[in-house]
């Protein structure tokens, strides 16, 4: 371990421990910790975006580019000067032309991600379950087949009745109950179920993450503490 | 006047853009262009948040409110790693170790407490909840689902064991699969508010 | 002219005040009123009262103003001394007035007639604003007061002499009386039976001691539920609200001046008529606000302590146990890690790579989790090194660049290069932006940030810890890009939402967390591989288990520190 490295392990060493001392409660080092943090992602943040968008994106094309490319830079170049005009009180109506752009294109990108990746293809593998060829193609697991493909369908619908009367309960409270189809009620409640089990999964899931985030740090402290003191 | 102009570029961006996933051959320059000057926009606009985030500690430390303390070391480090970023270049690797052992250790440390805290809170996940079908497929499948991930549990897959463990298994695929279909849905019904104006997330009548 | 009367000390202010010229109270949320007129009778501006409950400082103020207090304080002194009616007191102040009645005092003085309790309301306000403003004026009037006091209180004194209305309260609702005992209950209950004389001695001045207090700024309207509930227990509509600790502040003096109106204020207690139900609403109503109050006060800081101890326990026996596993065990048993469908997908695609090809790697993964992407990243990428693959990368995270060299030092041992095609600011723009950034004229300059190869990669590899991101990359490379092969590198708790897509097709292969990476390895390797830590990750995850099953038994206990024992 040379000097750099072990510089730099003594005081990631002392920042996990300002960190991990929010165990015991809120306190003046991991305050401390979170602002140095702060800090310097936000000195990183503005430098990347300097180096890797503003410059290329922006003044590259402007200094090195043909009259052509020079020519198509106007629009980006006015959108940039609106938005950071509309910071200023008295300019602030300007802001929504940038804005508006910003809108249109990720909404668009929104809808066809939703569409193309996520509708058609979902919803093509809940029918294609149901196919006879597929479950004709494994006999022994027939059943299993079928028993999936069965409850794969409950329960995605279950799922969105869950959503659409869950939603409905919250914002009509008084609405008439007995104009909701009972069906989709009792489906409703299956699709809770299943939130239920996919919710748990991922609670499960973000333990184990956060757990070998951990484990990370107390190894890396080990470590460290066994390099200074000379053990193995 | 303005609102007719904002109802215009949002429309025109939105309808082309949109088209660009049907006729992608054809449209790929215009749709390059106009990705390259989002990506554009977004970098400008993050700038001006880290400068709003700027001001508001040099505000605090201006006027000695509480945590102006904090405040000063937030700006202390934020000056030395943009001026160590522009003298040095990113490509630095004083520089890089400057980022990485510093946001490593304290994210991977806030980790490490969310962990502590999620310990400490599923003692009171049936408390807070009761017994609903909700709490008790959110306990069940908790429960298998860190038994099974641990390792020391397994079924060969081609097994009879096996099967039924991997259709338990594939129990949350099939609330997934409603969570992403609902959420799709929900983005697409937004999305076509926007685009048609009866939604106006600039808040204008 | 409109006004802003000050909600605690009463004075005038101008409409276009932001605070009080005189106490310097806030005055925001203070609807104006219209200032009273020069050369109007007292009789006119308190006329006022017909919405007294939200201006009461107002009327204060006003009654301060007209100036004519003292005769009506005389009237009111004489009124009590006679023992009379307070309407009489007003017929009084009436007759030295000039004939002057308003409508108001019309009505009161027909309705006093027709129903003894019909004045009950506006006399009581009127007794606490002149109450107050004697405080304010004139030390020497408390003396006044007290000799008054003594001499009203003497045996055999007119006032002591006859007292229908008392006597009508105790014939008619011989229930109320009772009803003291619940009181005294819930007093001893709170721990505030005031010590010494029977409180309920200061019953019948208990309302002034709120309205000064509400005046001088100690006690604040919000406070009016509670002690209208306390004051219903007791069968008087006005009543002090002793149970709360908050009314015992008011200070002697005070209740030495209220004392005199004790007597006028046992005549408002005819006029309360509630029912049995009511009363047992309310009593129930106390009940709870008294348990709630008595637990949130008594429990609240131990229930801290608790917590803390508890979550303090908890932090100590996790740390300790994992680092102790650490430190103990290397090696973990992990014979329960069977490759999934989905990694042995993964698995025959890294297989099925031909030497020389490329592929994309994009890091939309936040640096906290650098530990656990690597586990899984491993296997992977010393597969595609030793196939000599090209490698590019994008990151939708600012320190991506950093976090993919550190990540390919740390799997490989040595640093190698890769094309770095910069950083993207957000995921849905950049998923967009790959896809059209192919062979693009108008865009292309010498320094172009994107640059991607005409026949496109022999596959997509995301490292990602959140689902939504995974779904924004997936939905928009599945929508714009069908024929490239996309697989995913995901952290645990980005698995279970984006296993649909495995399944669907849309992904070609994917691991997520450490136990399936370490089974992909195996696999790879042929023998059980075991990283580092495994042991505490299992001793960790064993925990968790525990403190839910420990949770499910804990269920069937009182809920102490939910409810608090006072609800018991």
């Amino acid at each position: 371990m040379n000097l750099s490295d072990l510089a730099w392990g003594i005081i990631g060493l002392i920042l996990t421990v300002m960190v991990l001392s929010y165990a015991i409660g809120d306190n003046f080092l991991f305050r401390l910790a979170s602002h140095i943090f702060i800090g310097l992602t936000a000195g990183y943040f503005l430098v990347v975006i300097i180096h890797q968008i503003v410059w290329p994106y922006w003044v590259t094309p402007l200094a090195v580019g043909s009259w052509g490319q020079r020519a198509w830079m106007i629009i980006p170049s006015a959108l940039v000067l609106l938005l950071i005009i509309s910071q200023f009180q008295k300019f602030s109506k300007l802001g929504i032309i940038p804005v508006s752009f910003l809108i249109g294109v990720t909404t668009a990108i929104v809808i066809g991600g939703a569409v193309f990746g996520t509708l058609i293809p979902q919803i093509s593998t809940i029918v294609e379950r149901f196919e006879p060829s597929a479950w004709a193609a494994a006999p022994e697991q027939t059943g299993f087949l079928v028993l999936d493909a069965v409850v794969m369908l409950v329960g995605v619908i279950g799922v969105l009745s869950f959503f659409y009367f869950g939603r409905r309960k919250i914002e009509f409270p008084d609405d008439d109950q007995t104009k909701r189809p009972r069906f989709f009620e009792g489906l409703g409640k299956i699709g809770q179920v299943f939130i239920g089990v996919t919710l748990g999964a991922i609670f499960a899931g973000i333990f184990s993450s956060t757990l070998w985030a951990l484990i990370d740090r107390l190894s890396f402290a080990s470590d460290l503490i066994k390099g200074l003191f000379g053990g193995t | 006047m303005k609102k007719i102009l904002s109802a215009i570029i949002i429309i025109a961006t939105g309808l082309l853009t949109l088209a660009g996933y049907l006729f992608r051959e054809a449209l790929s320059p215009v749709l390059a262009l106009f990705t390259d000057w989002a990506i554009l926009l977004i970098g400008i606009a993050g700038i001006l948040g880290i400068g709003y985030l700027l001001r508001m500690h040099i505000l605090r430390v201006a006027k000695k409110q509480k945590g102006n303390f904090y405040s000063i070391f937030l700006i202390i480090v934020f000056l030395l790693t943009v001026i160590s970023g522009i003298t040095l270049s990113p490509q630095s690797e004083y520089f890089k170790d400057m980022i990485l052992n510093v946001q490593i250790p304290v994210e991977a440390s806030l980790l490490g407490v969310v962990a502590i805290t999620l310990l400490y809170t599923s003692l009171r996940v049936v408390r807070i909840q009761g017994w609903t079908p909700l709490s008790i497929g959110f306990l069940s499948s908790a429960l298998i689902m860190l038994i099974l991930n641990s390792g020391l549990i397994g079924f060969k897959p081609d097994s009879l064991a096996g099967r039924i463990a991997g259709f338990i298994q594939r129990m949350p695929v099939v609330g997934a699969r409603g969570i992403l279909i609902g959420m799709a849905l929900g983005g697409l019904i937004v999305g076509l508010r926007v685009l048609l104006l009866l939604d106006r997330p600039l808040g204008e009548d | 002219m409109p006004v802003l009367i000050c909600p605690v000390c009463g004075a005038e202010n101008p409409i276009s005040g932001e605070k009080c010229l005189k106490c310097d109270a806030t005055l925001d949320g203070v609807t104006p009123l219209d200032a009273p007129v020069e050369g109007l009778s007292g009789d006119e501006s308190l006329g006022s009262p017909t919405k007294d409950e939200q201006d009461l400082p107002g009327l204060l103020q006003s009654l301060k103003d007209e100036g004519d207090i003292g005769e009506v304080e005389e009237s009111l002194q004489n009124g009590l001394a006679s023992n009379d009616d307070l309407s009489d007191i007003f017929a009084e102040k009436e007759a030295s007035d000039e004939e002057v009645v308003p409508d108001w005092l019309e009505r009161i003085r027909q309705r006093a007639k027709e129903e003894p309790d019909a004045i009950g309301d506006v006399t009581q306000k009127i007794s606490a604003a002149l109450e107050t403003i004697a405080d304010d004026k004139d030390e020497n009037k408390h003396d006044d007061f007290q000799s008054w006091i003594e001499n009203i209180r003497k045996p055999g004194s007119a006032h002591s002499e006859d007292q229908p209305a008392n006597e009508l309260k105790k014939e008619n609702l011989p229930s109320r009386l009772s009803d003291e005992d619940w009181l005294m209950r819930i007093r001893k209950a709170e721990g505030k039976l005031p010590e010494g004389p029977d409180p309920t001695e200061q019953k019948g001045n208990s309302l002034l001691q709120w309205l000064i207090a509400l005046e001088e700024g100690r006690e604040t309207p919000s406070k009016l539920g509670d002690e209208t509930s306390a004051a219903d227990e007791e069968g008087d509509e006005f009543s002090s609200p002793i149970t709360s600790g908050d009314y015992q502040v008011v200070n002697e003096q005070t209740q030495k001046i209220a004392t005199p109106f004790k007597d006028v204020l046992d005549i408002d207690r005819l006029m309360v008529d509630i029912s049995d139900e009511e009363q047992e609403q309310v009593n129930l109503f106390e009940t709870v606000v008294t348990q709630e109050n008595q637990a949130g006060q008594q429990h609240r800081p131990l229930r801290k302590i608790k917590h803390w101890i508890w979550r303090l326990v908890i932090s100590l026996i996790l740390i300790s146990g994992l680092t102790a596993s650490l430190l103990v065990w290397d090696n973990a048993d992990i014979s329960g890690a069977f490759l999934s469908p989905q990694n042995a997908a993964f698995l025959s695609w890294s297989e099925a790579r031909q030497p020389g090809g490329s592929l994309l790697f994009i890091v939309d993964f936040q640096p906290g989790y650098f530990s656990e992407i690597m586990q899984i990243s491993k296997p992977i990428l010393g597969m595609m090194l030793e196939k000599d693959m090209e490698i590019s990368l994008l990151s939708t995270t600012p320190s991506g660049e950093l976090l993919f060299e550190n990540l390919l030092a740390e799997s490989t041992g040595e640093e190698l290069a890769f094309t770095d095609l910069g950083y993207l600011p957000m995921s849905s723009l950049a998923a967009y932006g790959i896809a059209n950034h192919v062979e693009n004229e108008l865009l292309q300059t010498p320094e172009s940030p994107i640059v991607l190869p005409a026949e496109g990669y022999d596959g997509i590899l995301l490292l990602s810890d959140q689902a939504e991101d995974v779904q924004i990359w997936v939905e928009q490379l599945t929508a714009l890009m069908p024929e490239t092969q996309v697989l995913l590198l995901l952290t645990s708790q980005a698995g279970p939402l984006s296993l649909p897509y495995w399944e669907s097709g849309q992904v070609d292969g994917m691991i997520s967390g450490v136990v399936e990476a370490a089974a992909f390895e195996s696999a790879v390797s042929g023998q059980t591989v075991s990283p580092v830590g495994m042991r505490a990750y299992q001793l960790g995850s064993g925990l968790m288990v525990l403190m839910l099953l420990l949770g499910l038994t804990l269920k069937n206990r009182p809920d102490k520190d939910d409810i608090g024992e006072g609800a018991q």
